[in-house]
């Protein structure tokens, strides 16, 4: 969660001015004072951008009502005769004119002070209270004293008082709910400090200070200190609304609820507690993403994701925008960039935003975190002091890594990380033990380096460079015998690094920048035998966007997205089997072909994006994305719309108080365009057929998301890709292979979710996605159901702290099974023998026409921590497939395939890790 | 490419992160009708070549006095996508019975078969212009324990259209009934030998090898009841003259005969017999087939890159059809590292004690291939 803070530059929430007591003022017995009572400043929208202490960019400019006439209320005689005082809290409603249409009663006083409030406060005017300076309409508290002591007499607005209020609300971040009971320091221009205590709304008050610099400081039991400036002006109430983030484990959590809202028809966001603690994925990050609604189950621990029904390469990794090749080391083993640099994860799984593009299928947005260097006390109790260096240093069945963040100065923070396999001390031995000679055996690395500084509250800098390498050679002696060409030397050395520089600043009031450059290297080397592969790449990858806020609900975000990457490939081997071909026969047999290439690639691309909010209630996002490719010649243009409507809750009720809010209905739905160019592959002159047009899909989603309560939320979605353009490839007679974009396909699914979001105790979700995903490899073939097509997919997974530093979870599944090809079974012949290669090659079947049965699986981990004076251990025990599921994954056959079993996934596998943190 | 990458990564990490698959019979176990090998006399033949085929086959249930028939189907080239399967749609449009009018029809366990003239000039140059021009035979067969018939053929079913039949009509399974293709590359003045088998070590020391390559085919045809329809087949050399098989000639007389019983005297083909009660238990032996390593030849038509060499892939398969072979594939040549010294399997003596034979197939990436069989006895 990230606190509020008051809007960009300074400019403090005014409420109506003060009508302040003048020394020596008469007394005039039985006249009523009017105290105003500050209206609480409408807090953000719900994933509007909540700024940190040092604001954000993209918070709508908030002008509270300023009282232009003020009507003396009539004092009840026999209140007045019986010397009585009392006040009287008012709801206002004021419309667009800044007249009273209605007045309420919210705190009575009786005695006829209710009546004479009311009746005073219906002829009140006001200057309209104003959002980003268009006139809206508002409902406001109203403090109406009647008081016999002092005779007050309002002075009139033009006068201007020499103090000023300062007053404000605390709020749960996440949860949303004030917070009571909370101590408020308040330092002044003199250094003197003033403490109050938040009211059962979390409201504080400080009436008639002086006029200057604020410091305001927040501490709360369990929640994280606070410390940020605030303006008081002369005449005028500063009104603050400050969200507190609950400490948890004594690591502060910082809430994603201070985005902007989505562009996108749905965005899934994994918090940094949930990224850590999704059982079965050893706290990798990304793997938390195979356990969303609309993600299919890879096999074993393969690091794909299979979103939607759409192949693995249809969908995109980005770090901060930047894409990166490679987001798990050896495909699947361990994510490239560790989970303690991530600040959150955002997953769009369709009708994504016009910022992304040239692919078909889902979005993962990985930002990274900004270096932490905040001090923590004796046994990790959290201070509001910053400027100290923290570090962690983490050992696992897997690896080791460790990690170092600190203050440089100028402002400048930074953290530094890295991280080593050491399976190679243990899988080398075994691999000789097969009869493989080992000479480089599996080993990987990455390493990580963040600077970052915010110039000013309004900016924010970043300086990254991040890098992975995978390497693994060994002499594998005893080849395959289905394909004996599979031996001998097999080398895989996969590698990149990314230097990438993040800027953002608000330029004006009402316009923001966005860049991002990034460029580096990224290398792939495999052989196997006869058969190579080798690819060095030199991209450069540059990110714009310009966010213009016209008028009030109208913004237009206008975007750059380019990649320029010279290259070099050399690739020497058979041309690639595709899924839904029959077996082409065992690579030993088949024709090697060359191809040696130097090119470079370029990508520029442009995007115009508008964020309209007609009324409070609706949000519309249409777009429009234009791709150019170089290598295949083609542009693609992708129009896109999405859109949102609170039918109860949401923003319109923000002002209301909390009893009186409604829990959030949003009915939600898109329609896009989506292009994907050609793999490299396909379109290559020895391999493919130049010329060939991006694959196209079209996306279709409807769907409801329901707040059950503060922590729960509910969703239901349905969504419906069409494709079509799809690269597809038939032999042709003396040539080879011809490529054509003359494939097809589609894919309908619900996606249902309940998620408790996190709090101090628990986090959790349950999902379930009913789908259907097919192809077809032209128009006149017969359709097939897609290679990772999961008809059934239930995830329901939780973690709770039980306190004292342990925490427990428990993740199931329950999948439908994989498809297979099936081989023909007598009478007819299974295999052919390939006397070539020694070996037999299927005959086979329907594509995927066989459904192998259910998976199901669960996954538990332990989590103990112990927190010392100056550190604090933690450990985990992460088990994957606690009951030992023989789930089946596959078919093995026998040499010459008449006879066939099942292939059964990984078995228990328990997973250890110790860290120590600074 | 950067999805390409990831695929490729993908593949290995779904390899690294396999579970569990059942134990199946050994292929080197032989136990039913096997076709061990087909040789040629050109590996890589020039337009207008005549190619000598010659298959190692082996029928455990020959002493069992079953007769096996070997027919071949040759005459399709550059078939789409260089694929075996493109040959199917030509066999589709073939008369129902008259497999003759389309294809060239051998038998025996030789077979000699013409390449076109015009194969290279019928299809399109290759698309990387430093790639020479290439054409590709496919010459399918079927070892049928019974009678060979065309079935009729569904261009939308990839079955094979060539079924076993006993006299009685019965269709013969997979235990009697072998089918398959071997592939010709042909180019116009590239060079490809067959691996050269010089004999076979057990235990470390040679012995005598039954047969090595040609010498093994009337050897077979003896065993099996068949008669050679090609003239000269079974003889060392090539029937019409030329340098097959780049000029090198295989090792071991032909028809020279082999030791009446490895047990007398006893030698390294003679062993105890295993008397446990698990197979995988017994006893084992080392056994290495001898290659000659300059029968590896450079991987001419392929490019190097940067300093890496191209030879040849060469592989070695063991079978046995009596007892068991432990590791029974190894790898002689890599194209990247060069001769792996160590291409040796081990032997499980056999718990049945009589005579068996231990075959040994030397195989390279481009279709050469050569073989060598052993006489061994458990007692």
């Amino acid at each position: 969660m990230q606190p509020v803070t008051p809007p960009p530059r300074g400019a403090a929430r005014r409420s109506l001015p003060a009508l302040v007591l003048l020394a020596g003022g008469v007394l005039l017995p039985g006249v009523a004072r009017a105290e105003p009572v500050p209206a609480p400043v409408p807090p953000p929208a719900p994933g509007e951008g909540s700024p940190a202490p040092e604001s954000q960019p993209g918070k709508p400019v908030v002008v509270m009502p300023r009282q232009s006439r003020f009507v003396e209320a009539a004092y009840p005689k026999e209140a007045e005769a019986a010397g009585k005082e009392a006040t009287v809290v008012l709801f206002l409603d004021i419309d667009r004119d800044g007249k009273v249409t209605r007045v309420a009663v919210a705190e009575p006083a009786g005695d006829g002070f209710d009546e004479a409030a009311a009746a005073a406060a219906a002829g009140f005017e006001f200057e309209p209270a104003t959002r980003d300076g268009q006139k809206v309409a508002v409902r406001i508290p109203y403090r109406y004293r009647f008081t016999l002591k002092t005779v007050e007499v309002p002075v009139p607005a033009a006068a201007v008082p020499q103090v000023g209020n300062l007053t404000g609300q605390l709020r749960v971040a996440g949860a949303d709910g004030p917070l009571a009971a909370a101590e408020v320091r308040v330092t002044g221009p003199d250094g003197v400090e003033t403490r109050v205590v938040t009211d059962a709304d979390g409201r504080f008050s400080l009436e008639g200070v002086t006029p200057g610099a604020y410091r305001v400081r927040v501490e709360a039991e369990g929640f994280a200190p606070m410390e940020l400036g605030e303006e008081v002006r002369v005449g005028e109430s500063t009104d603050v609304t400050y969200r507190v983030a609950p400490i948890v484990a004594g690591t502060v959590e910082i809430v994603v609820t201070g985005q902007r809202p989505p562009r996108e028809v749905t965005r899934r966001t994994i918090e940094r507690r949930e990224m850590s603690r999704v059982p079965g994925t050893s706290g990798d990050a990304l793997r938390s993403i195979q356990s969303l609604p609309g993600v299919a189950r890879p096999p074993g621990l393969a690091g794909l994701l299979i979103v939607r029904g759409s192949a693995p390469q249809d969908t995109q990794v980005f770090v901060d925008g930047a894409n990166v090749p490679n987001i798990y080391h050896f495909g699947g083993l361990s994510s490239t960039i560790p989970t303690e640099l991530l600040e959150r994860i955002d997953f769009y799984p369709g009708n994504f935003s016009a910022r992304y593009g040239q692919v078909m299928g889902g979005v993962v947005d990985v930002a990274l975190r900004e270096p932490n260097t905040r001090c923590t006390g004796d046994f990790g109790k959290p201070t509001d002091k910053k400027g100290c260096f923290t570090g962690l240093a983490q050992v696992d069945l897997i690896d080791t890594r460790a990690l170092v963040q600190g203050p440089i100065g100028g402002g400048w923070t930074f953290a530094v990380a890295g991280r080593r396999s050491w399976i190679d001390s243990w899988v080398g031995p075994v691999l000789e033990s097969t009869g493989a000679g080992v000479t480089s055996a599996p080993v990987y690395y990455d390493y990580q380096l963040i600077a970052e500084n915010r110039p000013s509250p309004d900016s924010r800098v970043s300086v990254r460079f991040i890098g992975s390498d995978d390497q693994l050679k060994i002499l594998v002696t005893q080849p395959f015998a289905e394909d004996p060409a599979f031996g001998g030397n097999l080398t895989f050395g996969s590698n990149y690094y990314r230097g990438q520089v993040l800027y953002e600043t608000d330029l004006t009031r009402s316009v923001e920048l966005t860049a991002m450059l990034a460029a580096g290297h990224s290398g792939l080397d495999f052989s196997l035998g006869p058969v190579a592969f080798l690819v060095d790449l030199y991209p450069i990858n540059q990110r714009s966007e310009l966010g213009f806020k016209f008028a009030p609900g109208v913004r237009l975000n206008l975007g750059l997205d380019f990649a320029f990457a010279p290259y070099r490939v050399f690739v020497r081997g058979p041309a690639p089997p595709r899924p839904g071909e029959s077996d082409p026969g065992p690579f030993s047999t088949r024709p090697l072909l060359t191809q040696d290439e130097r090119d470079t690639v370029f990508r520029p691309a442009w995007y115009a994006e508008a964020e309209l909010t007609p009324t409070r209630r609706a949000r519309i996002v249409p777009g429009l994305r234009l791709d150019y490719a170089r290598d295949t010649g083609h542009e693609d243009l992708s129009p896109r719309l999405n859109a949102r409507y609170d039918l109860l809750g949401g923003r319109a009720e923000e002002t209301l108080p909390e009893a009186e809010r409604r829990r959030r209905t949003t009915v939600k739905g898109g329609v896009g365009v989506f292009h994907q160019p050609p793999q490299f592959q396909e379109t290559d002159s020895v391999f493919g057929t130049p010329g060939l047009r991006s694959n196209r899909s079209v996306h279709y989603t409807l769907g409801v998301e329901q707040e059950l309560s503060r922590q729960v939320e509910a969703g239901v979605e349905g969504y419906y890709k069409d494709y079509s353009q799809l690269v597809s490839r038939e032999p042709v007679l003396g040539d080879g292979f011809a490529y054509g974009n003359r494939g097809l396909g589609s894919v309908m699914g619900i996606e249902t979710l309940v998620k408790y979001k996190p709090d101090a105790r628990f986090f959790g979700w349950a999902a379930y996605t009913l789908s259907r995903s097919v192809r077809q490899n032209s128009p006149r073939s017969p359709e097939y159901l897609f290679q990772f097509d999961q008809t059934h997919n239930l995830t329901v997974l939780g973690s709770y702290r039980l306190g004292r530093g342990w925490e427990i979870g428990a993740r199931f599944r329950i999948i439908s099974g994989p498809l297979n090809t099936p081989v023909l079974s007598a009478p007819s012949l299974a295999a052919l023998y390939a006397a070539d290669a020694g070996a037999y090659t299927p005959l086979q079947g329907r594509p995927f026409s066989e459904r192998l049965p259910l998976f199901h699986q669960l996954d538990v981990r332990i989590d103990k921590a112990w927190q010392f004076r100056d550190w604090k251990l933690s450990t985990y025990l992460d088990v994957y497939n606690s009951y030992n599921n023989a789930a089946v994954e596959g078919v093995d056959y026998n040499f010459n395939y008449t006879r066939q079993a099942y292939q059964t996934g990984l078995p228990i596998l328990p997973s250890l890790g110790v860290r120590g943190e600074l | 490419m950067r999805r390409t990458v990831r695929v490729v990564g993908v593949a290995l990490a779904a390899a690294l992160a396999a579970g569990c698959g059942a134990e199946f019979d050994s292929p080197s176990e032989l136990r039913s009708l096997r076709v061990l090998a087909v040789k040629k006399d050109r590996p890589y033949a020039r337009p207008g070549d005549t190619v000598r085929l010659q298959m190692a086959l082996d029928d455990a249930s020959a002493k069992d006095g079953r007769r096996v028939n070997v027919t071949w189907f040759s005459g399709c080239e550059n078939p789409p996508g260089d694929l075996y399967a493109g040959c199917f749609l030509e066999l589709a449009s073939a008369p129902p019975g008259d497999l003759a009018g389309l294809f060239r029809l051998g038998e025996g366990l030789t077979f000699d078969f013409p390449i076109s003239p015009e194969i290279l000039s019928d299809r399109p140059p290759p698309l990387n212009p430093r790639q020479p021009p290439f054409g590709t035979a496919f010459v399918f067969f079927a070892a049928c324990a019974g009678e060979v018939r065309l079935e009729p053929v569904d261009p939308k079913s990839p079955a094979f259209p060539i079924g076993c039949y006993t006299p009685e009509g019965k269709r013969v399974g997979a235990e009697g009934f072998v089918a398959g293709y071997t592939q010709v590359f042909v180019y116009d003045g590239y060079v490809n030998r067959n691996p050269r088998i010089t004999g076979i070590q057990i235990d470390g020391q040679r012995v005598e090898p039954e047969c090595i390559g040609e010498a093994c085919i009337p050897l077979l045809e003896q065993e099996l009841g068949l008669v050679s329809t090609v003239p000269g087949a079974g003889d060392a050399g090539a029937p019409d003259g030329g340098a097959p098989d780049g000029g090198a000639t295989d090792g071991g007389a032909p028809g020279a005969p082999a030791p009446s019983d490895p047990c007398d005297p006893v030698g390294f083909g003679c062993f105890n017999v295993c008397t446990k009660e698990d197979p995988d238990a017994c006893p084992d032996h080392s056994v290495e087939v001898v290659v000659d390593p300059t029968s590896v030849d450079p991987n001419g038509p392929l490019e190097a890159i940067e300093d890496r060499k191209i030879l040849e892939q060469m592989w070695v398969k063991y079978y046995v059809d009596s007892g068991k072979l432990l590791e029974s594939t190894r790898l002689l040549n890599d194209a990247a590292e060069g001769w792996n010294e160590e291409a040796d399997a081990k032997l499980l003596t056999p718990q049945e004690p009589g005579l068996f034979h231990l075959w040994a197939v030397a195989q390279d990436n481009r279709g050469g291939a050569d073989f060598v069989r052993v006489r061994l006895k458990a007692r």
